[in-house]
């Protein structure tokens, strides 16, 4: 306790080499803390943009559907699967899946058209919340489509606009039908952004000459399930079935995802390097402009621990104060960060791996995001005061005594 | 006791080693600082050039002449004449090295069991290669077109698998031309494309240029766009404002980040962030070189009350804690040479191979490859700004100790012991 | 003469200490034979450069010798650990300096409790000790300040309350009138004069101020490193 009294004293005697260090360390870890709730916010945003717009946790499709996605590979018995996978307490929906030309106007684009069974797509997508502009796909509007914003804008078209499909049906004919939009998505994905045309189940079927069958089987755990376990149950009712997770299906992201959160630590670590030789600085120049006040110390018989102590409490209680302040200065930042975002869309938008990227990047507030930027910041500071303190403890005293 | 300026100095330069492991950590922090800055910048620098490069070289040059309402609406109703003369415009401009003309645009690719939507660009055969069009140089089966009236086409690999086709089979490609008919083109399989970017294997096809312009009843000079390469990226702005105030109405010419909006975006962020970044570590630099100045200043007030008491100037002691803030920043501009050198070296030629970190799929920004092996390559102007930036801060952070020190007062600190 | 073994807290025994300065060899002692008895009063004076500092502290545990042996209450303190000398130091000896040497972020009650803080000894015990001595060295309502808020004789006789709070075996003091006015001097003579007859604590001072000399029971004069003259005066 007296110790900490006389570390806590001594910070003061130089009062603008402390507050200028403090200061510096503050800075360093506000920034870290918004910087890493940024990231950690941004990444959420493209895992909920894979996860619960795009991919879904796991998708059932028949064996190579992969390698050739035609039309004509297809799951013979969707909606079996779909109440046997329910049964299991995963949330499942059949997808439609095919290639074609939309045109309107003068223009004309490739489409991916996606058959979709509006009420049980529901329950494993958020596809639905993700509009631009006009409405979702409603069942009993067969003639209605959602286009991705791309497409959109490459055909020129916005909701109530009309769209002609061209495509080649199961049956060798050619198929050719006029659609409304209802709808424009915001990003998602490059795919769905410049291909994407979303309809409903039944006017896929008819469009195609398709009156059973499915491309794919979306699934979705609960949260609670591990994502290999619920791979697991679903290959068990899945027989004779390809069955894969988003991370075999998106490889790139899912490492992506994985690896950014600990290059964070990467930043971190240069960061406070920058910051740990200002604090070796600073901690010497204290030990050595007291060399002599510390050797009357030991010349009392103050153990060398004590000493040791001593100059680690100050390196410490700076730290100390440097986490408190930063945090308490990251609590309006984090807010404003976490509520109105960072508004890049000024820039653009922007794409990673083929996955569309929100241009607001929101704070998202997690204990690793505090605890990841304070802990480091601690163990490059313990590491730093090491030095001094050991200097500090090994001082002599007689020479101490001698020392002007 | 008049000193001249050089003495001066060479006194500053004493006191920075009165205590020299104050002075070295203070510079190790200057050279750590300046050495971050100048391999995250170089890193970026070369990085960004590449990925533009790359980008041009998949997509519309670094400059883009075009119909003004193409970028809006990219139809092929949208189109310039009179590419020749165009061409021949944009090659007079210093910096630029090729110009050439495409039409590019969606078709419907048909075979008799199946169809694929994709995008198409129609090239001069004899007028591109892979240094202005990336594709050209990953044909993996069969060969690129011998004239620009040929029947062939090119596809990706994986948009010829989805299509179970191969070389020499029959394609019908289906597209709307600019009345908003619905015509179609026959063509043979000639080539088969691998690059690795899945947009590019999964969705796009070449054809010849002259075979598309008869099925859309272009003129011979006709094309949707001529796409410019110029030597230096950073050039392009300005070789897109001079091509603008020389080109007739009708056309456009946009630089690469106009058209790749995107990649733009992109970069500007990952540029933003190590600007940031670098401006933080300069901060945290500064702070520790106003802390050692500081304190030397405070130890050393006794001297300089005495140095004053013998007839010394405020102004000049000013100036001698400034020198030594100056030697401080030329010190840690050395340091910083010192230690940058070699890792610089390393990766400027030989690069590390990052390509592991995301499996053996290409990552794609904005539908560009990021370049798989890290590499540097700073330009000469952002290595100056870094090191006048490093002797900016350093002579800031000296400023206040400098005053403290012209401002000490002899009597009060010659009694202070 | 040689005092009487038993009573004897400090012994040095042909004691020789060299120092490398540079590229020279300094013989600050060149075999010091000197004993201290308990409850004495004794001040070694000399000219400077006689060694006075040395001896000091070389009984005070601080340094060792180059040859020769130090005993202190019976133990011989080249057989001592690091560690040992600084346990020795705090709990046996106290120390005066001439510069004072209070710890400047202290205050005055604080600095004189420093070494029965670091002994561990109880905050109550602590404080009716601190406050008795302050009283004794005429410091009562002072104890709250800083030592830059004290003068220099205010400042060394907190030094002395520290350096007789632990009851020590002997407190040595370097030159402590040595940056003080004659009548301060003679006030901090007298508070340890009294310290050393009412609560039995024996002094070893370094000075070459006469007036302390003076009122010295016993002074010891070196030259060039050896004792050249060791004189006691009645008490």
């Amino acid at each position: 306790m007296r110790l900490l009294v006389m570390a806590w004293r001594n910070l003061w005697r130089y009062r603008r080499r402390t507050v200028v260090t403090v200061a510096a360390m503050t800075l360093a870890l506000l920034i870290m803390v918004l910087y890493t709730s940024l990231v950690e916010g941004y990444l959420r945003d493209l895992e909920r943009n894979i996860v619960d717009i795009e991919l879904g946790d796991i998708q059932v499709v028949a064996p190579d559907y992969r390698n050739n996605p035609s039309i004509y590979r297809r799951i013979e018995n969707p909606e079996q699967l779909v109440a046997q996978l329910r049964d299991r307490g995963l949330r499942a929906s059949t997808r439609l899946i095919g290639g074609g030309l939309g045109a309107a106007g003068e223009s004309s684009a490739g489409v991916m058209l996606k058959g979709i069974d509006v009420e049980q797509d529901a329950a494993v997508s958020e596809i639905s919340e993700h509009l631009a502009s006009g409405q979702w796909l409603d069942a009993t509007d067969r003639a209605g489509v959602v286009l991705g914003n791309r497409l959109a804008k490459t055909l020129g078209v916005e909701p109530g606009d009309e769209l002609i499909l061209l495509g080649q049906a199961a049956d060798g004919s050619m198929a050719n039908d006029l659609y409304t939009i209802r709808g424009v998505l915001r990003s998602i994905s490059d795919d769905a952004d410049r291909a994407g045309v979303f309809m409903t189940e039944q006017a896929f079927r008819s469009f195609f000459v398709i009156p059973s069958g499915a491309h794919l089987i979306m699934v979705r755990r609960p949260a609670e399930r591990d994502l290999s376990v619920a791979v697991a149950e679903v290959r068990e009712i899945a027989v004779g079935l390809n069955v894969e997770t988003w991370r075999d299906l998106a490889p790139i992201l899912a490492s992506f995802l994985d690896s950014t959160r600990s290059l964070i630590l990467i930043v971190f670590l240069v960061i406070y390097v920058v910051v740990a030789i200002l604090i070796i600085n600073a901690m010497l120049m204290s030990v050595f402009e007291r060399i002599r006040e510390l050797g009357v110390l030991k010349a009392l018989g103050v153990g060398p621990g004590h000493v040791f102590t001593l100059v680690f409490m100050e390196g410490g209680l700076q730290t100390g104060i440097a986490i408190v302040v930063a945090l308490a200065l990251s609590v309006p930042g984090l807010a404003y960060l976490a509520d109105h975002g960072l508004d890049l869309s000024g820039l653009g938008g922007m794409s990673f791996a083929g996955m569309a990227i929100d241009p607001v990047w929101r704070a998202v507030v997690t204990p690793m995001t505090i605890i990841g930027p304070v802990v480091t910041l601690v163990v490059i500071v313990t590491v730093s005061v090491l030095y001094p303190a050991l200097k500090a403890a090994r001082i002599s005293p007689v020479a101490a005594m001698r020392y002007q | 006791m008049r000193a001249r300026g050089s003495s001066l100095a060479v006194m500053a330069w004493r006191n920075l080693w009165r205590n020299r492991r104050r002075t070295l950590l203070t510079l190790s922090s200057i050279a750590f600082g300046v050495f971050l800055a100048v391999l995250f910048t170089a890193m970026q620098d070369r990085n960004w050039t590449d990925m533009i490069n790359f980008a041009a070289r998949l997509g519309a040059g670094h400059v883009t002449l075009q119909h003004p309402d193409y970028l809006e609406a990219p139809t092929l109703s949208k189109t310039v004449q009179g590419v020749d003369a165009l061409k021949h415009l944009a090659r007079a401009k210093p910096g630029v090295v090729r110009a050439v003309e495409r039409v590019v645009g969606q078709t419907m690719l048909n075979t008799a069991r199946e169809s694929r939507g994709a995008g198409f660009i129609a090239i001069d055969p004899l007028a591109e290669d892979s240094t202005t069009f990336t594709v050209l140089g990953a044909v993996v089966t069969g060969a690129s077109f011998t004239t620009s009236r040929d029947k062939g086409i090119i596809l990706g690999e994986r948009l010829a698998a989805n299509l179970d086709v191969g070389l020499g089979d029959k394609i019908v490609y289906t597209m709307t031309d600019r009345t908003g008919e619905i015509v179609s083109g026959l063509a043979r399989i000639s080539g088969i494309v691998r690059t690795g970017a899945p947009s590019v294997d999964g969705g796009l096809c070449l054809l010849p240029i002259d075979a598309v312009r008869e099925v859309l009843g272009y003129a011979a000079d006709e094309a949707t766009q001529v796409a410019i390469f110029v030597r230096d990226q950073r050039h392009a702005d300005r070789i897109a404002s001079q091509l603008n105030a020389e080109v007739r109405p009708g056309v456009a010419a946009l630089p690469w980040h106009q058209i790749q909006r995107e990649l733009a975006a992109f970069i500007a962020i990952k540029v933003g962030g190590a600007r940031f970044m670098e401006a933080l570590i300069a901060v945290l630099v500064a702070a520790g070189i106003f802390n050692t100045l500081f304190v030397s200043v405070m130890e050393r007030l006794r001297e300089f009350g005495i140095m004053m008491a013998i007839g010394w100037s405020p102004g000049r002691l000013f100036r001698l804690v400034v020198l030594e803030s100056a030697w401080l920043g030329v010190l840690g501009l050395v340091g910083a040479v010192l230690v940058t050198v070699v890792p610089y070296w390393y990766l400027a030629t030989k690069g590390i191979d990052v390509s592991g970190l995301m499996g053996e799929n290409t990552a794609e920004v904005s539908g560009i490859a990021m370049p798989t092996t890290f590499r540097v390559g700073i330009f000469p102007a952002h290595a100056a700004f870094i090191a006048v930036a490093a002797l900016v801060a350093t002579l800031l952070a000296g400023l206040y100790p400098a005053w403290k020190a012209g401002r000490v007062d002899p009597v009060e600190t010659i009694k202070l012991v | 003469m040689v005092a009487d073994g038993n009573s004897a807290i400090v012994a040095l025994n042909d004691v020789t200490k060299v120092y490398r300065q540079g590229a020279v060899d300094v013989h600050a002692l060149r075999g010091l034979t000197l004993d201290v008895a308990k409850g004495e009063f004794t001040a070694i004076c000399g000219p400077s450069g006689s060694g006075k500092t040395t001896a000091l502290n070389l009984i005070g545990a601080l340094d060792r010798p180059t040859s020769g042996s130090v005993v202190l209450e019976g133990q011989d303190l080249s057989r001592l650990s690091r560690r040992e000398l600084s346990h020795l130091r705090r709990d046996r000896i106290g120390f005066v300096f001439q510069a004072y040497n209070l710890m400047p972020v202290l205050t005055a009650y604080e600095n004189a409790e420093t070494v029965m803080w670091v002994q561990g000894v109880v905050v109550e015990e602590r404080r009716r000790r601190v406050m008795e001595l302050l009283t004794a060295v005429g410091l009562e309502g002072l104890e709250h300040r800083k030592p830059s808020e004290l003068s220099g004789g205010q400042q060394q006789r907190v030094a002395i309350a520290r350096a007789i709070a632990a009851s020590p075996a002997i407190v040595l003091a370097d030159e402590p009138t040595a940056n003080v006015d004659s009548e301060t001097a003679d006030t901090l003579i007298g508070i340890m004069e009294k310290l050393n007859r009412e609560q039995g604590v024996t002094f070893l001072f370094s000075t070459h101020d006469p007036r302390v000399m003076e009122r010295a029971r016993r002074l010891v004069r070196l030259v060039d490193g050896e004792v050249a003259e060791d004189e006691r005066r009645g008490s």
